[in-house]
């Protein structure tokens, strides 16, 4: 094994193949960089020039594009308060208003190096994991599968602060706008009016562009003042790179939860930052700063959505299931390339799943690299005045919400959900458990209803589903009890 | 702060414009007009209209097509492939019925998914196949295997199964479909357990024991499911077939030594298969498996078009480049062109409207679903 992880190294390296890669880690960054668009464009973008490559050549650039999405996609959550793409949206949770106090530099230093290293991480965990994904990803079932939804929905009550009964209220709405479009399990289509654009249900860009990214801008516009409410930046990345090494088990509790939940095919990625931002602040001592600029959010987020694409590269390349939209299209490329995902591929194929592994760490590394030393400037764009600095995000989103599925429903859904996010925003309701719903809607129909099709209510016994069921109880009861210790510890 | 505030803006801007010039060469979509003497597709282009999203086995299709295309057609026209993804490709489809010109610069690539729908009358459809013509056909196959453990092994033994069989599948109006109507066909008792995510999904579901009777997608079951078999973890029962021009079911090229579900049944009740289950079992095969994905131009469009794409399609059959490259695209199947694809085509156009009427009620009946009535 390790003979070959050598001779794949080699061939990774390889000076004919290395501009490939940078190309692809450069349009991942772009992709990021720029608020909504998500890796299902970047991989669309590069899937033409894919045809007539060698297949390590083509892998580079693709898995190059994938790797670094998820570093360079901070920028906007932190600078901005919107999502870079759907994978960041924890991230906005601690590191805007880090960037409000004029932190940005601190938060940007932290997550990069929180992302090189969860990149890394998962990197090294589809090597080890080859040999015994099989047996790991066949213990999921549905019944499971429906739990790991059940612990994601959990995050609701965790996320929405002094509001519990909010919070839920929002996640409902959430689970509701999820259900618009095909059912999961039957040909019949919900609340689409016989509107085909409502067929595939929202997308999910612009449901959380509109939910986070539009009152943004209109509140920017309304107080008329830049981001960070200070003129001077303070604490530089250098600063935010102490602060992951200060909480090196953060990223690595992070790095865990995105490799092992991007492992398990079918709950979609969208949700391994929030189970990751939830988890983290439910174990955090002193929580009560989480969600006004507490580093420790973005620490664990961050470790969490690049550690995630090295695990849901297990479940595609070897069952042939696409963990998420990227994925999808990555199988596409796969087939482009004379190549078909399945057991072979580590077998036969196994050096082309070894130059992933590479490129995935190396990518992570230069991704990051390139971040840290971009972050200096970029950050300035916490200082622009809103009134400049609004219409060109005007433009930009609305570009990124109508690439969704290049029809105007986009737009008007766009305004639809802006507005929503606007009047809960003032109403100070949480917004994040919404997109929890949303995002984990499907998923929890369909598995629900395979379960009790599949086996009636003796489900509920299967032995995964109890320990699923033991960690949200202690979870949430964690949450509850320390929350009352601290309490009665500093009496107000 | 001034000079901060440029600099930033700079970066914004290119940005910007980057994007603009990603989305734009994403869109673009020119019409050039040739000039009259020369070949048809002469400076000219041809939108390859996929109603799915990038990657998927449609678009990929066509992704690899283009270039062929181009290097046959006559005229060398440029070829772009455009996605338009949305309500399960009816959207693309419509769209391309309504708004594309039609003027032989536009073709829509279609698959089963895009088929099914149309034969159902499902209410957003708005294009009509026969008002379309058909360049180019890709068939593919599936194979029906069981979990060993379920103790059957020749067809004799699919009345008096040791479990109960439980079939994972997507939904009951996709390839799903073909599959049902066989387990209809051979009368078998098979509890359909559906609203898996896709094929893949599904065949988790065989391995890990939530079904233990599945169908995968040729070039699926060679890659996924030949290690099974080799382990013994799986037994490969009947290949779907193909239909012939004359619309009869005949071995499926890709799996000589399957037996098809016309034989299976034979060997099984020791007579041909007949009946409405059987009819609709094949009028299904065709539009799902034997035609599964096609390159159609409207029907309206300059006959010169039509020559050239069906010329050009020709030629890409005969090249050995193409079918060397597209052994994963084209899962070892040999796509049909001219009057073999016309009949083809010709025999899925017309099926029975009693046919289709026994399936909306067998959908209604088996599965409650209303849509199609």
């Amino acid at each position: 094994m390790f003979e070959a992880a050598f001779e794949a190294l080699s061939i990774v390296l390889d000076p004919g193949r290395i501009p490939f890669m940078f190309l692809g880690i450069f349009v991942g960054l772009l992709i990021g960089l720029l608020p909504g668009l998500s890796g299902t464009v970047g991989m669309a973008i590069l899937l033409p020039f894919v045809y007539g490559m060698d297949p390590y050549t083509g892998m580079a650039m693709l898995i190059g594009m994938a790797a670094v999405l998820h570093t360079g996609d901070t920028f906007p959550s932190v600078l901005i308060g919107m999502p870079g793409s759907s994978g960041s949206q924890a991230t906005i949770m601690d590191g805007y208003p880090l960037a409000r106090q004029g932190q940005a530099g601190r938060a940007l230093g932290a997550a990069f190096f929180s992302s090189m290293i969860g990149g890394v991480f998962g990197g090294i965990v589809l090597f080890i994991s080859i040999p015994l994904a099989r047996p790991i990803v066949l213990a999921f079932g549905s019944p499971e599968l429906f739990m790991l939804s059940i612990l994601g929905l959990s995050m609701v009550g965790i996320l929405s602060g002094n509001t519990p009964i909010r919070g839920v209220l929002v996640g409902m709405i959430g689970l509701m706008l999820g259900s618009i479009g095909g059912a999961p399990a039957v040909a019949e289509y919900r609340y689409t009016f016989e509107w085909l654009y409502l067929f595939n249900g929202l997308p999910l860009a612009v449901v959380a562009l509109g939910l986070f990214a539009f009152p943004e801008m209109i509140e920017l516009l309304a107080k008329k003042q830049s981001i960070s409410k200070t003129a001077e930046l303070k604490g530089g990345w250098v600063h935010g790179i102490k602060d992951t090494i200060t909480h090196k088990w953060l990223v690595l509790k992070g790095a865990s939860i995105g490799a092992l939940i991007g492992f398990i095919p079918g709950l979609g990625g969208s949700v391994v930052d929030w189970i990751a931002y939830g988890i983290t602040k439910q174990t955090s001592k002193d929580n009560e700063n989480f969600g006004k600029g507490d580093i420790r959010g973005v620490i664990g987020p961050e470790g969490a959505n690049n550690a995630k694409e090295g695990g849901a590269l297990i479940p595609t390349l070897l069952f042939s299931i696409p963990g998420s939209g990227t994925t999808a299209i990555l199988l596409g490329g796969l087939s482009l390339l004379g190549l078909q995902a399945g057991p072979r591929m580590v077998n036969e194929d196994v050096s082309i799943t070894l130059s992933i592994v590479w490129t995935l760490v190396f990518a992570n590394i230069f991704g990051a690299a390139a971040c840290i030393l971009l972050s200096k400037y970029i950050a300035r764009l916490s200082l622009i005045p809103a009134t400049s600095l609004v219409p060109f995000l005007l433009v930009i989103l609305t570009v990124a919400s109508y690439q969704s599925s290049r029809h105007f429903g986009d737009l008007l859904l766009f305004i639809g959900i802006g507005l929503l996010g606007l009047v809960m925003k003032r109403l100070d309701w949480p917004r994040a458990p919404l997109l929890i719903g949303f995002v984990l809607s499907q998923a929890t129909e369909r598995y629900l209803w395979i379960s009790m099709e599949r086996f009636g209510f003796s489900w509920l016994l299967h032995p995964g589903v109890i320990v699923l069921a033991v960690i949200i109880v202690a979870l949430l009861a964690g949450g509850y009890i320390m929350k009352r210790s601290t309490e009665k510890a500093n009496p107000a | 702060m001034k000079l901060i505030f440029r600099k930033s803006n700079l970066t914004v801007g290119l940005a910007l414009m980057l994007l603009v010039s990603i989305i734009l060469a994403g869109c673009s979509s020119e019409s050039a007009s040739g000039s009259s003497d020369g070949p048809f597709y002469e400076e000219k282009s041809i939108e390859l209209v996929v109603p799915f999203g990038t990657g998927g086995g449609t678009d990929t299709f066509a992704r690899f097509v283009a270039p062929f295309l181009n290097e046959s057609v006559e005229g060398n026209p440029s070829i772009q492939t455009v996605n338009v993804p949305g309500g399960g490709s009816i959207n693309g489809a419509n769209e391309f019925v309504f708004s594309r010109e039609h003027n032989g610069q536009f073709a829509l690539v279609t698959s089963a998914s895009t088929h099914v729908p149309y034969f159902l009358g499902d209410p957003a459809v708005k294009y009509d196949l026969k008002e379309m013509k058909p360049v180019l056909g890709l068939p593919t196959g599936g194979v029906v295997y069981v979990n060993p453990e379920t103790g059957i092994e020749s067809p004799k033994d699919i009345q008096n199964p040791k479990q109960d069989l439980v079939y994972a599948g997507i939904s009951a109006t996709g390839l799903d479909l073909v599959t049902l109507l066989a387990f209809e066909v051979l009368e078998m008792d098979v509890e359909a357990v559906l609203g898996y995510d896709g094929r893949g999904p599904s065949r988790v579901a065989f391995e890990s024991g939530e079904s233990n009777i599945d169908y995968q997608t040729s070039t699926a079951f060679l890659t996924n499911v030949q290690p099974l078999v080799e382990e013994g973890k799986a037994n490969p029962l009947f290949a779907f077939g193909q239909l012939d021009e004359n619309g009869e079911v005949i071995r499926d090229p890709a799996f000589p030594d399957l037996p098809s579900l016309k034989e299976f049944y034979v060997e099984a009740y020791g007579e041909e298969p007949s009946g409405e289950a059987w009819e609709a079992y094949k009028a299904f095969l065709g539009s799902s498996f034997t035609v599964q994905k096609v390159i159609w131009l409207h029907s309206d469009a300059p006959k010169e078009a039509v020559t050239a794409l069906t010329d050009g399609a020709e030629k890409i059959i005969d090249s050995s480049e193409f079918m060397e490259k597209g052994e994963e695209v084209l899962g070892g199947y040999t796509p049909y062109v001219g009057d073999q694809l016309n009949k083809v085509v010709s025999n899925m156009l017309d099926t029975d409207e009693e046919v289709l009427n026994w399936v909306k009620d067998y959908l209604e009946k088996e599965y409650e679903i209303t849509r199609y009535q």
